[in-house]
């Protein structure tokens, strides 16, 4: 068992692995790229189904490249701390150069040419850079379980308003669209929202005209949040955030005999008509619609607007304020209303996402920032200084190989910055 | 106003290139110092036109062609003079970068007239890390591939192009400009997360230009990789520079418009 792990281990460890992963992923995603997406998944022919990769980017092909690349990250992450920790320290590593000894050029004011800094035998060129190959894979291994973490406890789904509605977002058949992560709550958030005002036809200099809501939202008896939100910003409720989403249109407002006020969102069949089905509270199939004068989306208004009510073979115009039978319950049309599509978030894991990015981000700019430690020797060596470099090996040999005797006088000339 | 400052910068341009080209026909070194200094005079027009065109429609230059392209040019043009800041020997780089600058100008010149409203999603400070990234992304992978050119011209004729640095030099450019443009697309991909983030509560959607983003930051990866473990250096790695310059053109242009995306357009700009 053990000389397996060990195997495992130093095959995990090889630079060969690593990039032999890192290019199956490549590929596995760039091929995924051109396939046209949805939110459901790609590639939903009969091939992609047999395959199991109909949604690729939860498909276990796709699942177990993630797990190698991190497998293969950790163990390149645990290598490198030891080396890093050694560098950090002033000790060049295996695989630092040796400079041979020349009598006609100072190491010191070489190496101060190339933006090593120091006063001792050791020095440094931005020394902090030498965290960056470290910062980066630690940081690829934080994203990766950070990802994994935020999407095991995310759950989202939407939700419909009218103006002045209030829903609860744990009430039954108010959420739809939801996908909760495997360890996320059972059930929706129990906070209730309150549609207060619509506006679809914002408009704001420079950008097209689009919605923007207002929102009340409690929990319990108690409001948490009251205020605006638009597609450029969601509102935060505790460890909710409602979002402002693209469906939006009109609604009948009716006062049923039995249950009180109802609103009944209706969907655009084209530019002058809105309807939707229903079923009356007995369970009569029914459709409501709507038709009018103008444009449903002119900002200026819509002009007249008919309501017709579709039941039994029957179709007739409802008037407002005026009684209708709806199945077999009495009612009255009370308005027409805006009603707005939202989405919820709740992701307790999101900072874990952050982080990774940033550590990422940071590792990826120390390591745009060349780095290096140098260990002069004492004369009589035949060795003037071991130097490790991050980058530019060859070309620091050539040049300490090289250096045109002009130069070397110059830089024998100049004193070293400390 | 604002056209007579894109003309004076394009023709700026030109006059830049045209000297970069003349430069390497006669190799007189004042050839370069003029055309280093063309370029440099070309930002201030060129600045003043994007500015001037923000200041009108009350947005970023991430709408039309003309916005897109011509942020994308200047944008070159910028890190290439900061490159030859840090670096004066990559002055010699101009010959390559400059036809470029103005190529996209002249591709972006027949959406000038047209002006238009973006989504309001796009009212995000995130947006501006997101699309000033992925421009310099695309900045510093040209220049990485100038370099990797530059090395391959020189190391097959060292007389080519006398004042650009040693071949073994401009592959070491090649690689610096390579981390950097790993790193803007990093950054880029991260902002582009926490923008879906923060207007529709979810940060990876699997959209084809962010699937195509994330493979080519792992090939970025991968050819980083080869060079810091396998020691690839010199033609081996000037090709796979090309290969990067390749898949970054992919995912900005090619996946923009040939698959069903979000971003559809805001990385061409809205044709005229």
């Amino acid at each position: 068992m053990a000389k397996i792990l060990s195997w495992v281990w130093r095959l995990l460890r090889s630079s060969g692995l690593a990039l032999a992963i890192v290019a199956a992923l490549a590929t596995y995603v760039a091929a995924f790229a051109w396939l046209p997406s949805t939110e459901a998944g790609v590639a939903t022919t009969g091939l992609g189904m047999a395959l199991g990769i109909d949604q690729p980017f939860v498909a276990p092909p796709f699942l177990v490249l993630v797990a190698l690349t991190f497998a293969s990250t950790l163990a390149c992450t645990l290598d490198r701390t030891r080396r890093t920790l050694a560098l950090w320290r002033g000790l060049p590593a295996g695989g630092a150069l040796e400079l041979p000894e020349r009598p006609d050029a100072d190491p010191r004011v070489f190496l101060a040419g190339h933006g090593f800094r120091g006063a001792g035998a050791v020095l440094f060129r931005n020394r902090l850079a030498l965290w960056g190959g470290w910062a980066f894979h630690a940081g690829l291994l934080l994203l990766i379980a950070g990802v994994a973490v935020q999407r095991a406890y995310h759950d989202g789904g939407a939700f419909e308003l009218t103006v002045d509605e209030t829903a609860r977002l744990d009430a039954p058949r108010v959420v739809f669209g939801r996908a909760p992560g495997p360890l996320a709550d059972v059930d929706p958030p129990a906070l209730a929202v309150t549609l207060l005002d619509f506006d679809p036809y914002l408009h704001e200099r420079g950008f097209d005209r689009d919605r923007r809501s207002l929102l009340r939202v409690a929990a319990g008896d108690r409001v948490l949040v009251e205020g605006t939100v638009d597609r450029v910003h969601g509102l935060d409720a505790g460890a909710v955030t409602l979002f402002q989403a693209l469906p939006h249109g009109l609604a009948l407002e009716i006062e049923l005999a039995d249950t009180g006020r109802r609103g009944f969102r209706l969907h655009h069949d084209d530019d002058t008509h809105a309807s939707g089905a229903f079923h009356a509270p007995d369970g009569t199939p029914a459709r409501l619609s709507l038709a009018s004068t103008r444009s449903l989306s002119d900002p200026l208004g819509s002009g007249g607007l008919r309501v017709f009510l579709e039941q039994r073979g029957a179709k007739i115009e409802l008037q407002p304020g005026g009684a209708f039978a709806f199945g077999a319950t009495s009612a009255t049309l009370v308005s027409v209303r805006r009603w707005s599509g939202f989405t919820y978030g709740r992701s307790p894991a999101m900072p874990a996402v952050f982080f990774g990015f940033l550590f990422v981000l940071g590792g990826a700019a120390l390591l745009a920032c060349p780095a290096g430690v140098a260990q002069l020797a004492a004369p009589g060596h035949g060795i003037a200084a071991r130097v490790y470099v991050s980058r530019g090996r060859d070309l620091m040999i050539a040049e300490w190989t090289d250096l045109p005797s002009g130069l070397r006088s110059e830089i024998r000339g100049r004193r070293p910055e400390s | 106003m604002e056209s007579v400052a894109f003309w004076a910068g394009a023709t700026l341009y030109a006059a830049a290139t045209a000297a970069f080209f003349a430069w390497l026909a006669f190799r007189r070194p004042a050839l370069a110092r003029f055309a280093l200094l063309a370029a440099l005079a070309a930002l201030v027009p060129h600045g003043l036109a994007l500015a001037l065109r923000w200041a009108e429609v009350g947005h970023g230059p991430f709408s039309t062609r003309y916005e897109v392209l011509s942020a994308n040019a200047f944008l070159l043009v910028v890190v290439y003079v900061v490159a030859v800041r840090i670096a004066p020997a990559l002055r010699g780089l101009g010959a390559l970068v400059l036809p470029a600058a103005f190529l996209l100008l002249g591709l972006s010149v027949d959406s000038f007239a047209l002006k238009s409203e973006v989504p309001i999603i796009f009212k995000s400070y995130w947006l501006y890390l997101h699309i000033g990234f992925a421009k310099l992304f695309g900045a510093t992978t040209i220049l990485a591939a100038a370099c990797a050119a530059g090395y391959l011209a020189k190391a097959r004729e060292r007389r080519f192009a006398a004042s650009l640095p040693s071949p073994a030099r401009l592959d070491l450019y090649a690689h610096q400009l390579l981390l950097l443009a790993f790193l803007c697309l990093g950054v880029m991909i991260a902002a582009g997360s926490l923008w879906a983030h923060q207007s529709w509560g979810r940060y990876w959607a699997w959209d084809p230009i962010e699937t195509s983003s994330l493979a080519t930051w792992i090939v970025f990866g991968l050819i980083l990789h080869l060079r810091v473990l396998h020691g690839w250096t010199g033609a081996r790695m000037a090709y796979l520079t090309f290969v990067a310059l390749a898949l970054t053109v992919v995912t900005v242009y090619v996946v923009t418009l040939a698959a069903p995306t979000i971003h559809t357009f805001y990385l061409v700009g809205t044709p005229p």
